[in-house]
């Protein structure tokens, strides 16, 4: 008994100085948006003497945030929700036709490399395809998305689904449902759990990219997304920290909360385990 | 391939089933084969346009001898190849990545199935736990880096200082020799979060009477671990070394803002090196060419890694 | 079964559909530069026209200024209207927008090689002939050309020197020092004070740089033909007087500076000399707005670093910013507008008034307190332009790494040898 409650106190210290470690950080960030500029000049981790809000409120009153809110939610949503209806799917099929087919393990493969390519090599010329084709905006940032979500997601979906019992889906079929209706009905429920890491993941990355939107929407602040926002706190010189964490904490609050919802889910997706042997 | 169906359809109408079985497996064949096609259909046109497109044109600009803004340039064909091989300097900068991806790595993973074990444990609280060390990866590489810089120049010396370490008194970011592992620290903070999850998917799979049956067979928590924990988190193990293999060998954001390549060029990494030809030196077929190369190696190595742990997959 | 099939079908037809028609939209709306939804630039009846002004200074003070002159310019021109771009990471920026052939139709930029490559491959357009040139002082005019052509109108420059806080050396009963001897000695007297005579941001590459850069200048200006000569071997790097002086001059500054400026980066630089951690600072004119808004009182001077040679102390001087047009604007007539505006003296007033460089538009009356002996030096004419105007493209990118390993290790030798063998590459490119 006591050897459990020993190993119990040994996790526990573990995990509250990983804890630890994990909120020093975030203090360190969120008491500095309290301090004036020249307040932090002078100490940089101790508390705010008062609570100086007009970090905030000169963020909240730049109209810029609006609109990058408003053109992060765009992309993100838009990208989450086209990757949500064709990704699955389309690892489904591979997964499935692999064995079997030449074709679909070629096309599996070719699928793999895009993780390898760094994405420098493909940088210019796609602003360049895109600019020709006339795309050069949100749209065809979403584009760019899903195009580059297939890689990691497909390899990701297909390694989850080798883990999947077929025995479900046969029956499914041998009770007289077509292809479209097993998966479905059968298939996609079984992958809530690493679907719902996929997205976790995949919306981090579109909420935190800094690059890719940099390069597509630069024509106007009008088409800004949050991380080129936040970037404009930095001059060439000298970051102005209070103001750049007081923008990352209010452009970071939406996916914070978003995580702490979808969380339950994830977790009780894990927890319920995948289809066992 | 086609035979094959055929074949199949052929040797099940020889044991007898009903004309009416074979008409719908053949049309559950052509269903399966047009769902299947239509599944992939969209994600894998968008994937050649708008993803490899643009790589088959990168590989095409590695070719020649543009600068990036010149309306003109020429075709030079492998050149930029060759001198990226004659390249003192892009050896010395792939030894630090591979240094740094090594370390990455073994970090990474380690760290990964240590946490995931601790939080798969039985106790009061681990879901406040869970969420709470996932927490790291929502946060965006620029910030985290802003804040790690201003931990490293003002916390850590106060800390070093009071401990009575000489090294620790000065920013460590400074340091040639400690200046990667600074970064390092920052790069597993943040990166350690998604490989945990995964790890702690990963165990959800295993039977609990297995670790049951071993310890009746009289097997110690290390045989215990390596045979069944390991064995099954394999699967998860290899996707975990692909993400962090490339995350190690095209490491940018986190060097660019905590060290810049110093002190002296000693945290210099390929992903910059790269960014500085391309567009800074304004060398940018080169910067192609050496990112083509750099994604060759982590393919290969990826691949070597793939096939290992394939060999050593539970069935 | 048919039916679901159908479904599937549709919807994926649909969703193809829908992005193929996204990607056909309405091509003036999506490409056309400016967030402006109400633009009808080319529109039939010809009133209004709209130009993209995209600023290389992410500084607030530069953008207000720019903002207040836009704002005059549109109330004189009710015909043109200016949308003002600021630029997150210009370089990156400018670049794609130069491939995709969408250049913004006004820019500022500052002197880097970048730009004159874009110049010679018709980027940007020639401004040969222009009136407006005529207001700009003539020295500079000619600085800022390329192989003989106009292509900018510069506009703000910057210096560099040192920054000296007055009140410590006034404290300590010390000079202000004029050759690099006194400069020295101020040091060691600082230092045996227990007051850190320079504050180093010697963590960030770019200050390391720009400090080597401007430093071999101060040493010659003429370093180009010395390194020409490295270059073509008539010169061992280990005779040359520039890399050996830089060397020497560079080590001695690290002696008086805190053993951890290597860990410190511009940031926490400035927030240590306004709180009083050193008592000079190796900057530019570019960095008072930023210090005074640390520290609003602070007294500072700042002086030209005398020449370590012993030879004429001369201040590097480099064109901050100029604008430019780029070839493809489709409104020459507008933009040129705005550039003669800009050149009106009353207007670079105003924008000196905000943004607090000197300005090169005659009759701009310039008068910062705390750049006096400067500006003394500029109407004397001893100056020079900065050697990154000058040095071949990645030459001081390639450099720098070396300087701060020099700075970490002190080993003059091996950023001799190392500097050297990147001048012999880079030149004989």
């Amino acid at each position: 008994m006591t050897g459990k409650w020993m190993k119990n106190l040994l996790i526990y210290a573990f995990l509250g100085f990983g804890a630890f470690l994990i909120l020093v950080p975030l203090y360190i960030c969120i008491i500095t948006t309290f301090k004036t500029e020249a307040e932090s000049a002078i100490s940089f981790f101790t508390l705010p003497k008062s609570f100086y809000l007009n970090n905030y409120i000169e963020i909240l009153e730049n109209p810029k945030l609006y609109y990058a809110f408003g053109n992060t939610l765009l992309v993100a949503g838009v990208s989450l929700a086209c990757n949500f209806v064709i990704m699955p799917a389309m690892s489904f099929a591979v997964s499935r036709s692999m064995q079997d087919s030449k074709y679909f393990r070629v096309l599996y493969y070719f699928l793999l490399i895009g993780i390898f390519i760094p994405f420098q090599v493909r940088m210019m010329p796609l602003v360049k395809l895109m600019s020709g084709l006339g795309i050069l905006n949100q749209r065809g940032l979403i584009i760019l998305y899903i195009a580059q979500a297939t890689c990691e997601s497909v390899f990701l979906y297909v390694g989850f689904l080798a883990t999947v019992n077929k025995n479900l889906e046969e029956a499914a079929y041998i009770d007289g449902a077509n292809t479209f209706q097993t998966y479905l009905k059968v298939v996609l429920p079984l992958m809530k759990p690493i679907i719902a890491t996929v997205m976790i993941r995949e919306g981090l990355a579109y909420w935190n990219d800094f690059m890719l939107p940099l390069i597509t929407l630069n024509r106007s602040w009008k088409s800004w997304t949050l991380t080129i926002f936040q970037y404009n706190f930095q001059s060439e010189f000298s970051v102005d920290y209070s103001l750049s964490f007081a923008c990352f904490v209010i452009a970071s609050l939406p996916i914070v909360i978003f995580y702490i919802i979808m969380q339950k889910q994830i977790i009780g997706g894990l927890t319920s385990g995948a289809v066992k042997e | 391939m086609k035979r094959g169906w055929f074949c199949q359809l052929h040797a099940i109408g020889r044991v007898g089933i009903n004309m009416r079985n074979t008409k719908n497996k053949h049309s559950l064949l052509n269903d399966k084969k047009l769902t299947y096609g239509l599944f992939v259909l969209p994600g894998f046109a968008m994937y050649c346009c708008f993803f490899i497109l643009p790589i088959v044109l990168g590989i095409y600009y590695s070719m020649t001898d543009w600068n990036g803004i010149s309306p003109t340039y020429n075709f030079t064909g492998l050149t930029n190849y060759i001198k990226i091989f004659a390249d003192k300097g892009f050896r010395k900068v792939l030894g630090f990545n591979i240094k740094y991806t090594v370390l990455l790595v073994a970090g990474t993973t380690c760290l990964g199935i240590f946490l995931a074990l601790l939080l798969n444990s039985k106790i009061k609280g681990r879901s406040i736990f869970r969420t709470l060390y996932f927490f790291p990866a929502v946060l965006s590489m620029l910030t985290v880096s802003l804040i790690f810089n201003q931990i490293f120049y003002r916390i850590i010396p106060v800390l070093g200082a009071a401990v009575g370490s000489k090294t620790f008194s000065s920013n460590i970011l400074a340091n040639k020799n400690l200046a990667m592992y600074g970064i390092l620290f920052v790069h597993i903070w943040q990166g350690v979060a998604l490989p945990t999850l995964l790890f702690l998917a990963g165990l959800q799979t295993i039977p609990e009477e297995l670790y049951e049956a071993a310890s009746l067979d009289g097997a110690n928590v290390i045989q215990k671990f390596r045979y069944i924990t390991i064995s099954y988190l394999l699967p998860t193990l290899s996707v975990v070394l692909v993400l962090t293999l490339k995350s190690g060998l095209m490491v940018f954001d986190y060097i660019k803002s905590l060290t810049e390549g110093g002190p002296g060029g000693a945290t210099q990494s390929i992903a910059l090196m790269i960014y500085n030809h391309g567009f800074v030196q304004n060398k940018y077929s080169y910067s192609i060419a050496e990112a083509i190369v750099t994604g060759v190696i982590i393919a290969g190595v990826s691949a070597i890694q793939i096939k290992f742990t394939e060999r050593k997959k539970v069935q | 079964m048919r039916k679901n099939q159908k479904i599937i079908a549709l919807s994926v037809a649909a969703i193809m559909a829908a992005l193929a028609l996204t990607a056909c939209s309405n091509p003036s709306s999506s490409t056309e530069p400016g967030g402006d939804t109400q633009s009808n630039a080319g529109g039939g009846t010809g009133e209004r026209v709209e130009i993209e002004y995209l600023s290389h200074k992410s500084e607030a003070e530069a953008i207000d200024a720019m903002d207040a002159l836009i704002a005059k310019f549109c109330e004189e021109n009710p015909d043109i209207k200016v949308i003002h771009t600021p630029a997150t990471d210009f370089n990156t920026v400018i670049t794609t927008r130069a491939q995709t052939n969408e250049m913004p139709d006004v820019f500022s930029c500052t002197t880097n090689n970048t730009y004159e490559i874009m110049f010679r491959d018709g980027l940007i357009m020639d401004l040969a002939g222009q009136e407006f040139f005529s207001n700009v002082e003539p020295e500079t005019l000619e600085l800022s050309k390329y192989d003989g052509k106009n292509w900018r109108l510069p506009y703000s420059l910057s210096a560099y020197g040192i920054y000296i806080r007055t009140d410590i050396l006034a404290e300590n009963g010390l000079e202000i020092p004029e050759t690099y001897e006194e400069l020295m000695n101020v040091s060691e007297e600082l230092m045996s004070k227990g007051i850190t005579p320079f504050v180093c941001a010697d963590k960030d590459l770019g200050v390391v740089g720009q400090r080597m850069e401007r430093l071999m200048g101060i040493i010659d200006d003429n370093c180009d033909t010395e390194f020409r000569k490295i270059a073509d071997g008539s010169i061992a790097p280990a005779d040359s007087v520039i890399l050996n002086t830089f060397a020497s001059t560079q080590k001695a500054i690290t002696k008086y500076s805190t053993d951890d400026s290597l860990g410190v980066d511009q940031t926490a630089s400035y927030q240590n000399y306004v709180n009083d951690g050193g008592a000079m600072m190796i900057n530019g004119t570019w960095t008072l707005v930023t210090l005074k808004d640390y520290s609003p009182d602070i007294k500072v001077a700042m002086i030209p670093f005398p020449n370590p040679t012993g030879g004429d102390t001369k201040v590097p001087i480099s064109i901050d910013t100029s604008f430019c047009i780029s070839n493809s604007t489709k409104h020459k007539e507008a933009c040129l507008k705005f550039l003669e505006f800009l050149s009106r003296t009353e207007n670079a007033q105003i924008y000196t008034d905000f943004e607090g460089s000197p300005n090169v538009i005659k009759g701009v009356d310039y008068n910062v307190a705390e750049f006096a002996a400067i500006t003394e030096k500029m109407n004397n004419g001893e100056i020079f332009v900065s050697l990154n105007a000058v040095w071949p493209s990645g030459l001081r990118n390639e450099m720098r790494d070396f300087a701060q390993a020099l700075i970490m290790d002190g080993d003059e030798a091996a950023f001799i040898e190392a500097a050297g063998s990147i001048i012999i590459d880079t030149y004989n490119k």
